[in-house]
C-alpha cells in the first residue's frame, strides 16, 4: 500500500482531495443549515453592497461622460454620442438651444437639486444628469440622458435592448426589481428586501427589491459548486490513471493491435466521462452551450451544444486517425489472399459510402438543428458560435476524407496485387468499382441523403485527389492541404443544399402557420387577451392618463399579440367615452367610432367580443374591456384580423415584427410567393402579379396527398416556384400555396463561396500556426521556388481583382444613395405639390390634406413644423414614443443653420439603418421639413449593395479560385524540373551516379539539364578510372607490404633450417636440441605469419564508419523524397513509436539508395518499405514490382563483383551486406518472382 | 312493437357508428388527451415523454428569452435545459379549444426559479399530422 502511494503521488493526492471534499460536504451543508439566520443576513447585506456598487459605478461612469461632453461643447469638439446617450442645451431660461441623441425629444428637465435623478417612464427609463456649461462668458445648462431601461422587447435580430435591471439580476443571480424615482417605496418583507439608492444630497434614486435566497437553493447551489470541483477531481483522476497505464503498456511492448485499440477507447471514455461530468460546460455560459444554437440527439448528447459539438469532432478526429494509421498497414501487409482482397474491396467500398453518408448526416444536422442563419444573410461576417460550428464539420470532414481517401487507395493497393494492369487503368477500374457500389448503396436507401450528382462528385474528387498525389508522388502534407480542400469544397455544396431543403421546409411552416391563425384562434386570443393577460400587464403605478399612446404601446409590446405578430388595433376611452388614445399595428382604417358606439350601448362590466362582421365586411374579432386606474375608468378596445391578406401584408417597419424573422430570412420573404386559391380563382397575396388562365391551369392541376398537401414546380410570371400546396380538408376547394423562387446562380455561388472562403480562412489560420510552431522551432522557414512562383502569380493576378471589386462596390454604393435621394426627393416634391394644391391652409384642413396626401400619393411622410413633427402617416410610431417626435439634430443644423433645401441623412432605431430625405418648404408663409424614408416606403433600387456584394463575391471569388489552381499549375511546371535537379543533385551527393534527367525542351533548363547529366557521366567515368587505378595501386602497395611482412619471418626460418639440415649432416651429439630450438624458432615464425595475414584481414575489413543513434524513419523518409521525381511510387509504414539503430546514418542512406535504383533499374513502379519490430530487432521489408530475379543467382547477388548489369560492379549490395553484418544486422532476398522482390534487412535496435 | 323497438335500436347504433361527427369527436378527444401527456410531461420534467409529439419545426418562446423555430432535437433540448432551470411546480392548461383543426390550449405554468416560485402564462398549439396531434407552438412567458 505504502509503495502504491509512493509509486503513484499524484493519483494518490487527487485521490485524497476527492475523498476529502466527499467528507467535507455534508459537513458545510450542516454548518449553513444551522447557522442559516446568520448566513442570511449574511447574504443579504452582501448583495445590497453589491448592488450599491453596481450603482455607484454607473453613476460615475455617467458623471466622468457628462463633464466629458461638457468639456467638449465648451470646446466646440465633435461629439461622438453613443446610442442610448442624449443631451439638451438650454439657456438661463431653460430655453431649448440645440440638442443631439434619439432619445433628445424625451428629456425632462429635472426637478430635484440632485446632480444625478432617474426620469422613469412606461417604455423608457432615463439617468438624468445637469452640469452648468460656459460658452462666450454665457452660462448654460447641460442635461444628459442615458437609457438604462427599455421596458419592451421585439423578437428579431435589430432590436437592441437595454436593462440595467436584468443586467445586476443575470450578473448576481438574483430576482431584482428596481424602481426608480424619487417617489419609489420601500417594500421589505420576510421573502424580499428591499433598500434606497441615495444620491450625494440624500436624496431618493431609486428602491432596489430582491428576493432573499433561500436555505435550500443556497444549499442546491453549495451543492453544484461542490459537485463541480469533484468533477474536475475525478477527471484529472481518470487522466492520470490513463497516463500511467499508457506508460505501463509501452513498457510492456504490447502488440500495436492492442495499443490501438486502448488508444482508441481511452479517447471515447475520456470523450463520454467529459460530456457526464459537464466538463467545461460548468464553467461557461451562454450561446456557446446554448441548444437554440445548435444541438442534435446524436451519440446520446455529445453534440447537445456547439461546446460538445466540437469536442466530439475533436475526439472523432483523433479516432480516425489513429485507426487509419493501422488500416494502412493492415491493407499493405496483412491481405494476400487472393479472395480475401476482392471481399476486402468490396467491404472497403461499402464502408466508403456509410462514411459518407454519416458525414452528410452530420452536416444535415448542422443546418437542421440548427439556429444559425449564416448563410441566409448577406454578411461575410461571422461571428463566434457560428465559426465554431463550421470549424467542428471542417474537422469531421478533414477526418472523414482522410478516411475516405485510404478506403480508395487501399482498394486500388488491393487490386493491384490481384491484376496486373497499368496503373491509371487500376485507378480507373478502381473508380467505377466504388461509383457501381455507391449507385447500388443509394437503391437500399429510403431517402439518400447525398444527391447522385453530390455522390458521384464525392467519389471523383477522391479518386481525382488519389489519382494525381500517387501519379506525382506528393508529399504527406500536400495530399492532406488537397483533402482539406476538396472537404472545404464538399462541405459547402453540402451545406449550401441542405440549407436549400431547410428553405423549402421553412415554406410549409408558413403555409401552416397561415392556416393556423383562422377565426377560432383569433377569437380565443383576443378572449384570452382581455380576461386575463391585459391584467396582468396594467398595475396601479402606471400613470395612465399622462400618454394613453405610450400606453397602448406597451401593452402591445408585452403581449401574447406581438408575439403572434397578429395585425391588431388598440383604442383608449376615458370615463367619459371619448378616445384618448390608440395604437395601431398592422391596421390602418380608424374603428373607433364602432367602439365608442359599443360603449355607449352597454355598461362594459365585463370583456364583450363580437364578430367585426356585425359592423362592416371585414374579418376581424373585436373586443372591449373597461378597467379602474387611479381612480378613473377607462375602456380598451381591441380589434384583430383573420382574413389571410392581412396576415401576410405587412406594412409596418420589419424593427417591429418578430416571430417571423425566425422561420425566413428577408433574403427569402422576398423571393416568396403566396396565393390563395380558391376553385379556377387564384390570387396573389403578397405579390402584385396577375396569375394568367395557363398558370391557374397548372396550378389546379396540382394532385393533393392524403395529409390534404402537396408540392408542386410551377412558373409564374415567368419565375420558376416550387410551391408547397395546403388545404383544410379533401373535399375543401380553397387552398393556399406558398412558393419559394429558385435561386440565382450568383446568390448559389455567393454561399457556395461565403462558406468555402470561411473553410479556407481555417486551413490558412492552421497553416500560418503550423509555419509559426516551425520557425520556433527550426528558427527558419523554408519557402520553395514553386510555392515562391505560385504565391507571386497568385498575388499578381489576384490584386487587381480586389481594385476592381472595391471600386465598383463604392461606385454602386454611391450610385445607390443618389438613386436613393432622387426617387425619397421626388416623392417629397409631389407631396408639397399636393398640399398646395388642394389645403386652405386652416390647421384642420392641412392636417385632412396631408393624410389625404398619404392616401392617394401612397407615400408614407412626416411633416415638421421647426423641429416639432406636427404630422405623420405612422403616427402610432410617433404617438407611442419609440421614435422621436423632434427633427434630428444633423438635419435641423443642416436645414435651418447651414439653410440646406434637402438633404439625405442615414438614420438609425434600434439596429436598423435607413435613409430619409428632408425637404425644406413653405406652406402658407410658414417654414415647414417634409421626411420621406425608406423604412416607411419602399424604395425600388436597380441593384441593392447587398445584391451587389452576392454577386461580386460570387463570381470574384470563382475567378479567384481560377487564378489559383492556374497559378499553382503553371509554378509546377516551371519549378518541376529544377526539382527534379535538384533531388538528382542530392541523390548524386550519397553517391547514386546512375542518373540521367529527362528534359526534351531545348532552353535554359534543357542546357542545365544536359550539363548536369554530363557532369555526371563525367564523375562516374572518372570514379571508375580511379577506382581501377587506386585498386591497382592498393594491390602492388599492399603486395610489396605483404612481401616484405613474409620475408621477415622467412629468414629465420630459412637459417634455422640450414642449421638443423648442417647438424644432421655432422651428425651433431645436439641434434636433439638443435632440433626442438629450430623447431620453436620455425613455430614462432609461422605464429608471426598468422598474426601478419590476420592484421592485412583486418586491414581489408569495411570501415564502420561514424556510430551513433538513428532514427530510421528519418533515413528511410529522407531517402524516399529523393525519389519524388523519378517514376517510382514509394510508400512506407512505421511502427507508431520512433526506433533508434546504432548505425552511420551516410551508410543506411546508401544502402538505401542502393536499393532502390536496383528497384527502379529492374522497371519497378511502386515501392513499399515496412518497417517492424521484433525481439529488439527492426525487420525492413522492402518490396517493389519490378521485374524479379531469376532462382539461380539468388545467392550470388550479394558477392563481390556480381551484377547483371552492363554497367554496373557488383559493388552495392556486396557492400550492404558486409556493412550490416559489421553493426551486427543483415540483409536477404527474401521473395522474389517476376512479380516482384521483397528484401529483408534486419538490424537490432535500442530500447 | 318489440320488432319496432329493435328496428329503432339497430336505426340508433347504425347512425352512431356512421355519425358523421364521431371522427371529429374522436380527433377532439385525442387532442384533449394529448395536451395532458403535455401537462404531465412539463409537470413531472420529463419532456422525453413528449419527444414524439415534437415536430421538426416548432415554435417556442420561452420566459429566459429564448424564441424560435427549432428542430425536434432542439426543441427537447431546449426544453430539458429550460425546466432543469425552472423547478416545475405545476403546469396547468386550464383552457383548452379542441374544436378545430388547429387546437390550442392555455393555463399557467408554475416553477421554482433561483428559490423562488414563479409563474408564468403558457400557450400549447397543435396541429394534426400523419393522424397524430404534433405541437407547433410553446410560450411560455
Amino acid at each position: 500500500m505504502i509503495n502504491f502511494f509512493s509509486k503513484y503521488k499524484f493519483i494518490s493526492f487527487l485521490f485524497s482531495l476527492l475523498i476529502i471534499s466527499a467528507v467535507t460536504s455534508p459537513i458545510i451543508q450542516n454548518y449553513y443549515h444551522n447557522n442559516w439566520a446568520e448566513k442570511l443576513n449574511e447574504i443579504t447585506l452582501n448583495t445590497e453592497t453589491q448592488i450599491l456598487e453596481e450603482f455607484k459605478i454607473k453613476q460615475n461612469e455617467f458623471k466622468l461622460r457628462v463633464t466629458e461632453f461638457k468639456n467638449k461643447i465648451e470646446s466646440n469638439s465633435a461629439i461622438d454620442l453613443p446610442q442610448t446617450y442624449s443631451y439638451l442645451l438650454l439657456d438661463d431660461q431653460d430655453s431649448l438651444i440645440s440638442y443631439n441623441g434619439f432619445y433628445a425629444d424625451k428629456i425632462q428637465i429635472p426637478q430635484n437639486k440632485g446632480f444625478i435623478s432617474f426620469q422613469k417612464g412606461l417604455i423608457f427609463t432615463f439617468l438624468i444628469g445637469e452640469q452648468k456649461v460656459v460658452l462666450n462668458n454665457k452660462n448654460y445648462k447641460l442635461i444628459l440622458s442615458q437609457l438604462v431601461e427599455k421596458n419592451y422587447n421585439i423578437d428579431n435580430n435589430s432590436f437592441l435592448p437595454v436593462s440595467f435591471t436584468k443586467y445586476i439580476s443575470e450578473k448576481y443571480k438574483i430576482d431584482i426589481s428596481i424602481n426608480y424615482g424619487s417617489d419609489s417605496l420601500i417594500n421589505s418583507d420576510g421573502r424580499n428586501h428591499s433598500f434606497k439608492i441615495l444620491d450625494s444630497q440624500d436624496e431618493i434614486l431609486a428602491t432596489v427589491t430582491f428576493a432573499k435566497q433561500g436555505r435550500d437553493i443556497f444549499k442546491s447551489n453549495l451543492n453544484d459548486l461542490i459537485s463541480s470541483v469533484q468533477s474536475v477531481l475525478f477527471l484529472l483522476l481518470l487522466l492520470a490513471f490513463y497516463l500511467e497505464f499508457i506508460k505501463d503498456i509501452k513498457n510492456k511492448f504490447i502488440s500495436t493491435n492492442v495499443t490501438i485499440t486502448v488508444y482508441v477507447i481511452s479517447i471515447a471514455i475520456f470523450r463520454f466521462a467529459l460530456y457526464y461530468l459537464k466538463i467545461p460546460s460548468i464553467f461557461i455560459s451562454g450561446d456557446f452551450i446554448s441548444p437554440a444554437v445548435y444541438s442534435s440527439s446524436f451519440g446520446w448528447g455529445i453534440a447537445s451544444n456547439p461546446l460538445e459539438l466540437f469536442i466530439s469532432s475533436l475526439a472523432l478526429l483523433s479516432i480516425l486517425l489513429i485507426i487509419n494509421n493501422k488500416f494502412t498497414a493492415l491493407i499493405d501487409n496483412k491481405i494476400r489472399n487472393k479472395h480475401l482482397l476482392l471481399i476486402s474491396i468490396i467491404l472497403f467500398s461499402v464502408l466508403f459510402f456509410f462514411i459518407l453518408r454519416g458525414y452528410a448526416a452530420v452536416l444535415k444536422s448542422m443546418i437542421f438543428d440548427s439556429s444559425v442563419n449564416y448563410l441566409n444573410n448577406n454578411s461575410l461576417i461571422l461571428e463566434f458560435v457560428p465559426s465554431v460550428i463550421l470549424f467542428s464539420a471542417l474537422i469531421i470532414s478533414i477526418a472523414v476524407f482522410v478516411v475516405l481517401y485510404n478506403l480508395f487507395g487501399g482498394s486500388v493497393r488491393l487490386l493491384n496485387k490481384r491484376f496486373n494492369v497499368s496503373q491509371s487503368l487500376l485507378h480507373l477500374l478502381t473508380l467505377i468499382v466504388f461509383q457501381f457500389v455507391g449507385f447500388i448503396f443509394d437503391l437500399f436507401q429510403n431517402e439518400p441523403l447525398l444527391s447522385p450528382a453530390m455522390r458521384i462528385v464525392s467519389v471523383s474528387a477522391i479518386f481525382i485527389i488519389y489519382f494525381i498525389s500517387n501519379k506525382e508522388k506528393y508529399s504527406i502534407a500536400i495530399v492532406l492541404s488537397y483533402l482539406a480542400i476538396s472537404a472545404s469544397a464538399v462541405n459547402s455544396i453540402l451545406l449550401a443544399d441542405f440549407n436549400n431543403q431547410k428553405d423549402e421546409r421553412s415554406i410549409k411552416v408558413v403555409a401552416h402557420e397561415l392556416t393556423r391563425f383562422d377565426r377560432d384562434f383569433i377569437e380565443a386570443n383576443v378572449n384570452l387577451f382581455l380576461i386575463d393577460e391585459f391584467y396582468t400587464l396594467v398595475n396601479s403605478e402606471m400613470n395612465i392618463e399622462s400618454d394613453p399612446n405610450e400606453f397602448l404601446f406597451y401593452i402591445w409590446a408585452n403581449s401574447s399579440i406581438k408575439e403572434n405578430v397578429l395585425n391588431s388595433s388598440f383604442y383608449l376611452f376615458d370615463e367619459n367615452k371619448n378616445e384618448i388614445g390608440n395604437f395601431l399595428f398592422n391596421q390602418s382604417d380608424d374603428f373607433s367610432f364602432y367602439f365608442i358606439k359599443i360603449i355607449h350601448q352597454s355598461e362594459i362590466a365585463e370583456p364583450v367580443i363580437f364578430d367585426e362582421s356585425i359592423f362592416t365586411n371585414s374579418s376581424s374579432i373585436i373586443g372591449i374591456t373597461s378597467f379602474i386606474n387611479k381612480g378613473k375608468k377607462y375602456y380598451l378596445g381591441l380589434k384583430i384580423n383573420y382574413d389571410l391578406k392581412s396576415l401576410i401584408t405587412a406594412n409596418e417597419p420589419n424593427v417591429f415584427i418578430g416571430r417571423q424573422k425566425y422561420l425566413l430570412s428577408n433574403q427569402l420573404l422576398e423571393n416568396l410567393l403566396i396565393l390563395q386559391i380558391k376553385g379556377s380563382e387564384v390570387n396573389s397575396l403578397n405579390q402584385n402579379i396577375k396569375i394568367d388562365d395557363d398558370e391557374i391551369k397548372d396550378i389546379n392541376s396540382t394532385v393533393f396527398n392524403n395529409y390534404n398537401d402537396a408540392w408542386n414546380e410551377i412558373e409564374i410570371d415567368g419565375v420558376s416556384y416550387n410551391f408547397y400546396f395546403l388545404k383544410n380538408n379533401p373535399s375543401a376547394e380553397n387552398s393556399i400555396a406558398v412558393g419559394l423562387q429558385e435561386k440565382e446562380t450568383p446568390l448559389t455561388l455567393f454561399q457556395f463561396f461565403k462558406l468555402f472562403l470561411v473553410f479556407a480562412l481555417f486551413i490558412g489560420i492552421y497553416g500560418l500556426v503550423y509555419l509559426i510552431f516551425k520557425l520556433a522551432k527550426n528558427r527558419k522557414i523554408t519557402i520553395d521556388f514553386r510555392t515562391k512562383v505560385a504565391f507571386s502569380l497568385i498575388v499578381i493576378s489576384i490584386a487587381p481583382l480586389i481594385l476592381l471589386a472595391v471600386y465598383f462596390r463604392n461606385l454602386t454604393d454611391e450610385k445607390n444613395l443618389s438613386a436613393t435621394f432622387y426617387k425619397l426627393n421626388k416623392r417629397a416634391v409631389a407631396v408639397e405639390e399636393y398640399i398646395n394644391e388642394n389645403t386652405s391652409f386652416n390647421k384642420n384642413d392641412f392636417l385632412r390634406v396631408a393624410k389625404k396626401a398619404n392616401k392617394d400619393l401612397g407615400t408614407d411622410f412626416n411633416l415638421y413644423e421647426n423641429n416639432n413633427i406636427v404630422y405623420s402617416s405612422r403616427s402610432n410610431l410617433y404617438k407611442s414614443g419609440v421614435f422621436p417626435v423632434w427633427l434630428n439634430s444633423e438635419s435641423f443644423n443642416r436645414l435651418y443653420i447651414s439653410k440646406q433645401n434637402d438633404i439625405l441623412v442615414k438614420n438609425s432605431i434600434e439596429n436598423t439603418f435607413y435613409n430619409s430625405v428632408y425637404y425644406k418648404t413653405k406652406f402658407n408663409n410658414k417654414d415647414y421639413v417634409i421626411e420621406v424614408n425608406d423604412l416607411f416606403n419602399n424604395i425600388l433600387i436597380p441593384l441593392s449593395i447587398s445584391d451587389f456584394d452576392i454577386i461580386l463575391f460570387g463570381t470574384y471569388s470563382l475567378a479567384a479560385i481560377f487564378v489559383i489552381i492556374l497559378s499553382t499549375f503553371l509554378a509546377n511546371q516551371i519549378s518541376l524540373p529544377l526539382r527534379r535537379l535538384t533531388n538528382a543533385a542530392k541523390s548524386a551527393s550519397y553517391g547514386d551516379l546512375n542518373l540521367n534527367i529527362q528534359y526534351k525542351r531545348k532552353d535554359e533548363i534543357g542546357e542545365l539539364t544536359d550539363a548536369f547529366n554530363k557532369m555526371l557521366n563525367e564523375i562516374k567515368k572518372m570514379q571508375t578510372d580511379l577506382s581501377t587505378v587506386e585498386r591497382e595501386s592498393a594491390w602492388k602497395e599492399m603486395a610489396k607490404q605483404v612481401a616484405h611482412e613474409i620475408k621477415n619471418p622467412l629468414t629465420p626460418m630459412k637459417l634455422s633450417m640450414q642449421q638443423l639440415v648442417a647438424s644432421y649432416n655432422d651428425k651433431s651429439p645436439k641434434f636433439d636440441d638443435i632440433f626442438f630450438k629450430v623447431s620453436n624458432t620455425i613455430l614462432g615464425q609461422i605464429e608471426n605469419l598468422k598474426n601478419i595475414a590476420s592484421e592485412f584481414s583486418n586491414f581489408a575489413r569495411m570501415p564502420i564508419g561514424e556510430m551513433s543513434s538513428v532514427n530510421i524513419k528519418e533515413i528511410i523518409t529522407e531517402v524516399a523524397d529523393l525519389f519524388t521525381e523519378e517514376n517510382i511510387k514509394i510508400s512506407y509504414t512505421f511502427p507508431l513509436k520512433n526506433i533508434l539503430v546504432t548505425a552511420d546514418a551516410n551508410h543506411l542512406k546508401r544502402i538505401m539508395i542502393n536499393i532502390i535504383r536496383n528497384s527502379i533499374q529492374a522497371d519497378a513502379e511502386k515501392l513499399s518499405i515496412l518497417v517492424e519490430e521484433s525481439n529488439s530487432q527492426l525487420n525492413c521489408r522492402i518490396t517493389d514490382n519490378g521485374n524479379g530475379m531469376p532462382k539461380e543467382i539468388v545467392d550470388k547477388v550479394f558477392e563481390k563483383g556480381f551484377t547483371t548489369k552492363n554497367y554496373g560492379m557488383g559493388l552495392g549490395l556486396n557492400l550492404a551486406k558486409r556493412y550490416l553484418n559489421n553493426i551486427s544486422g543483415d540483409i536477404k532476398i527474401e521473395s522474389t518472382s517476376n512479380e516482384g522482390t521483397t528484401l529483408l534487412i534486419t538490424i537490432p535496435y535500442q530500447n | 312493437m318489440k320488432k319496432l323497438l329493435n328496428k329503432y335500436c339497430v336505426i340508433v347504433l347504425i347512425s352512431i357508428f356512421i355519425n358523421p361527427n364521431k371522427a371529429a369527436i374522436d380527433i377532439r378527444e385525442s387532442a384533449q388527451a394529448t395536451f395532458t401527456l403535455i401537462e404531465t410531461a412539463f409537470s413531472n420534467n420529463n419532456i422525453s415523454s413528449i419527444s414524439g409529439l415534437i415536430d421538426n419545426t416548432t415554435f417556442i418562446s420561452l420566459s429566459n428569452g429564448v424564441a424560435g423555430y427549432f428542430s425536434s432535437d432542439q426543441t427537447i433540448n431546449i426544453l430539458k435545459n429550460f425546466l432543469d432551470e425552472n423547478k416545475p411546480i405545476n403546469f396547468n392548461l386550464s383552457n383548452k379549444k379542441t374544436e378545430t383543426r388547429k387546437p390550442f390550449a392555455t393555463g399557467v405554468f408554475i416553477y421554482v426559479n433561483g428559490g423562488i416560485r414563479k409563474q408564468s402564462r403558457v400557450f400549447v398549439s397543435m396541429y394534426l399530422s400523419d393522424e397524430k396531434w404534433m405541437i407547433s407552438q410553446i410560450t411560455i412567458n
